[in-house]
């Protein structure tokens, strides 16, 4: 199995028997910022079943006495981050076919990816799994946690949205663009109407009556009677948005893109249940967003623009544009971008350096996010009520010298900053002395585990710049990679039995997930083996 | 390896120095200072062999895996201009492999060992630039103390420059006034004054009442 999938295993192995048969549990010492009340010094968080039960200082909140105990003294307890919008894990961020409302993340969504054990360990509690900008009108997404070994297992909340994008497919101008918008939703309506008109004859036949009615008074009766399987796979989830039973997430590339999108969600009818991710300048358009009252997901902190005429460089801090516009707003990560923009706290930090109250920087990574993946309910704020998603942080949360200690996770302690193998691994560069345990196999995949245990592994590059570990080479392949008889050295297929092909794509023997992510062969392409 | 083969030559004055190498000639005669970028270990401990056969002093650079050769370079003495930090290759980085192994508490390390070195952010730019860098140092275990320095006094000896670097009577007035902490991502320069004269001032947009975040104590290291 890859390595990934060996340290979730080591972890849930870990987590299982200290907290799972708990059903209270306590975080107590430290510093409780609630995030939507006051602060706390010395408090207390009592958990129970996975949820807040009570949140105060240690003379407020009665504790039984067969609780199980996390000592945060010392520490700051944070309510855990929410992601609001991100395609990380997802093998491929968009497909090529602008409008597949059919989609859905889950089918592309990879639990031993390294992105959600990273999560866990920048304090990502909360993840919105949505495909990227590059498409007209997506798929379903997911609110997922960072830790299991299926999509089920990670999943909080199946079908929580569909994104849509205004803007942002590329190679796409804008008249194309908006044609297919229109064209996709009138194909809806037709279809709806052929829909609406069977629903109405079947109806009518079971109650054994004949059908007075015209075609328009018919189409109106069925359109009552519909339901989501009247309606093909295709234009499923459209149907649904329109109808109201389907959230919206809704990329804006620039500001004439937000006009277009409130037009169109307004006109469609699921304007009450959009979120507006924004792009570019399509801040500009902050008066109307507020107008709207729907929140706001801001994708990408910096705007940068040249004035054609004189050429002056412009740069906007769209957060603290849209702070001074009275709107709320959730941030997001830039991985890519640099190595400290991919925290979430760096952001926020960001906010407070330019300006933006820190009440506000912190909402923005906690409480805004939660509201804008329509999870306010249940994440975003050490809450009575909500789930038990805590961190326990070393110091103030937007230092850039605190760590993630611990993260409790619905109730359990998931993850534990001391113990983080390869965590210490990345910061010492040195393996521990314990490496999670794999079991050994023959192909290339278990290779990188053995060698986990057994010396540092040494990363080294192979196609497109991904790190892949050193793979030992068999007898076999030495035996097959001899030189030639002019010298060279080439790979001389069927040199021994079983050695026509490479290793790695000889077939899995190890256990593990097996997901066309993981080898990389569903793109057509063999990229060597998966970590 | 064809470079250190040029080297070795010129060095041993196989081949008298042409026009293009004229300067690597006044290298070996001490007139011209010399900086070696070496990532890997096996290029840094290159480096050190090579330098020595020549008896040249050198300086380090970017010495992305210096931790395994840390009492090596002590011995030398050799300065070391360590970075950017990474926690996983960007860009062409990850292409050649050669950012493969690193280890964001190195610059804790050098610290640790008593290596003179100083931190550098190379080709990163905004967010990566190098205060970014100094902040992820005093992430990864290096003293916020020690983390300024290596960003202003230390890179100013080992550049060789005498009046800056240090804020002190006879020294250049190369200054920022920060509004908080200067390695915590919540502070930004409010003045910056280079030879007295301010290039950047924004102090007039402090709101009146801003309140600034407390340093926080460090807390302990585990690793």
């Amino acid at each position: 199995m890859t390595r990934s999938t060996a340290f979730l295993l080591l972890l849930l192995a870990a987590a299982a028997p200290a907290t799972a048969r708990a059903q209270v549990v306590v975080v107590r010492g430290g510093k409780v910022i609630t995030v939507d009340g006051p602060e706390i010094d010395d408090g207390v968080v009592l958990v129970r079943d996975g949820r807040i039960a009570a949140v105060g200082s240690k003379a407020a909140v009665r504790v039984p006495y067969d609780a199980t105990v996390i000592d945060a003294t010392g520490k700051v307890v944070f309510p855990g981050f929410v992601l609001a919008h991100t395609s990380a894990g997802m093998d491929r961020a968009n497909e090529s076919l602008p409008v597949a409302p059919f989609l859905d993340v889950a089918d592309a969504v990879d639990p031993g990816s390294l992105a959600y054990e990273d999560a866990l360990r920048d304090g990502l509690t909360t993840l919105h799994v949505i495909q990227g900008h590059d498409t007209l009108i997506g798929g379903l997404a997911r609110v997922m946690r960072p830790m299991g070994l299926t999509q089920d297992e990670m999943t909080v909340r199946a079908a929580s949205a569909l994104k849509l994008s205004v803007g942002g497919k590329r190679g796409w101008d804008r008249i194309r663009e908006r044609a297919r918008l229109r064209e996709a939703f009138a194909d809806l309506r037709d279809h709806v109407d052929a829909a609406a008109e069977r629903r109405h004859d079947e109806e009518e036949k079971a109650a054994g009556r004949t059908s007075k009615a015209g075609p328009e008074k018919a189409r109106e009766l069925g359109r009552a009677l519909l339901r989501p399987e009247d309606l093909d796979e295709q234009r499923r989830n459209l149907w649904l948005l329109t109808q109201g039973q389907l959230d919206a997430v809704i990329y804006c590339a620039a500001a004439r893109d937000v006009d277009y999108a409130v037009a169109m969600a307004l006109e469609m009818g699921f304007l009450e249940r959009s979120t507006f991710v924004l792009g570019g300048d399509a801040f500009r358009a902050a008066a109307l967003l507020k107008e709207t009252g729907r929140p706001v997901v801001v994708d990408g902190l910096v705007h940068r623009e040249e004035d054609p005429v004189t050429g002056e460089e412009r740069e906007t801090f769209v957060p603290r544009a849209l702070h001074e516009a009275g709107l709320e707003f959730a941030l997001l990560v830039e991985p890519e971008a640099s190595f400290a923009e991919r925290f979430l706290w760096y952001q926020a930090a960001r906010c407070v350096r330019e300006g933006l109250p820190r009440a506000a920087a912190l909402k923005a990574v906690t409480l805004w996010p939660a509201r804008a993946i329509g999870m306010l309910d249940r994440v975003g704020s050490i809450t009575p009520g909500k789930d038990a998603n805590l961190l326990l942080l070393s110091g103030d949360p937007l230092s850039a010298r605190t760590h993630v200690e611990a993260v409790v996770l619905e109730g359990s302690l998931v993850y534990e900053r001391g113990k983080d193998h390869r965590l210490r691994r990345l910061v010492t560069g040195q393996a521990a002395a314990q490496a999670s345990p794999a079991p050994p196999a023959e192909d290339g995949h278990g290779a990188a585990s053995a060698a986990s245990a057994a010396a540092p592994t040494r990363w080294r590059v192979r196609g497109r710049g991904r790190r892949r570990p050193v793979r030992r080479r068999s007898p076999a392949t030495w035996w097959a990679r001899r030189p030639g008889r002019d010298g060279v050295r080439r790979r001389h297929v069927g040199a021994l039995p079983g050695a026509a092909r490479p290793a790695h794509a000889r077939g899995r023997t190890a256990p593990g997930p097996v997901t066309p992510s993981a080898c990389g062969r569903a793109a057509g392409r063999c990229v060597g083996p998966a970590r | 390896m064809g470079g250190v083969s040029v080297f070795r030559d010129v060095a041993r004055a196989r081949r008298g120095p042409d026009g293009r190498l004229a300067r690597l000639a006044e290298v070996l005669a001490g007139d011209r200072p010399l900086r070696i970028q070496a990532r890997t270990r096996g290029d840094i401990e290159t480096a050190l062999r090579l330098t020595a056969e020549a008896g040249v002093p050198f300086v380090l650079e970017e010495a992305t895996e210096v931790r395994h050769v840390l009492d090596l370079v002590k011995a030398r003495g050799v300065p070391v201009i360590f970075g950017p930090v990474f926690d996983r290759p960007r860009g062409w980085r990850a292409f050649t492999g050669e950012g493969d192994d690193p280890a964001l508490a190195t610059p804790a390390m050098l610290h640790a060992a008593g290596v003179r070195f100083c931190l550098t952010a190379a080709d990163r730019e905004e967010e990566d630039d190098l205060r970014a860098q100094a902040m992820m140092a005093t992430r990864y275990g290096l003293e916020p103390a020690a983390a300024l320095r290596a960003v202003t006094f230390a890179p100013a000896t080992i550049l060789g420059l005498e009046r800056t670097g240090l804020l002190a009577p006879d020294r250049d007035a190369d200054v920022v006034v920060w509004s908080g902490p200067p390695l915590e991502p919540t502070s930004r320069p409010l003045l910056v004054l280079i030879q007295g004269e301010a290039v950047v001032d924004r102090l007039p947009d402090l709101p009146p009442e801003r309140t600034v975040a407390p340093a926080q104590p460090a807390p302990p290291q585990r690793f």
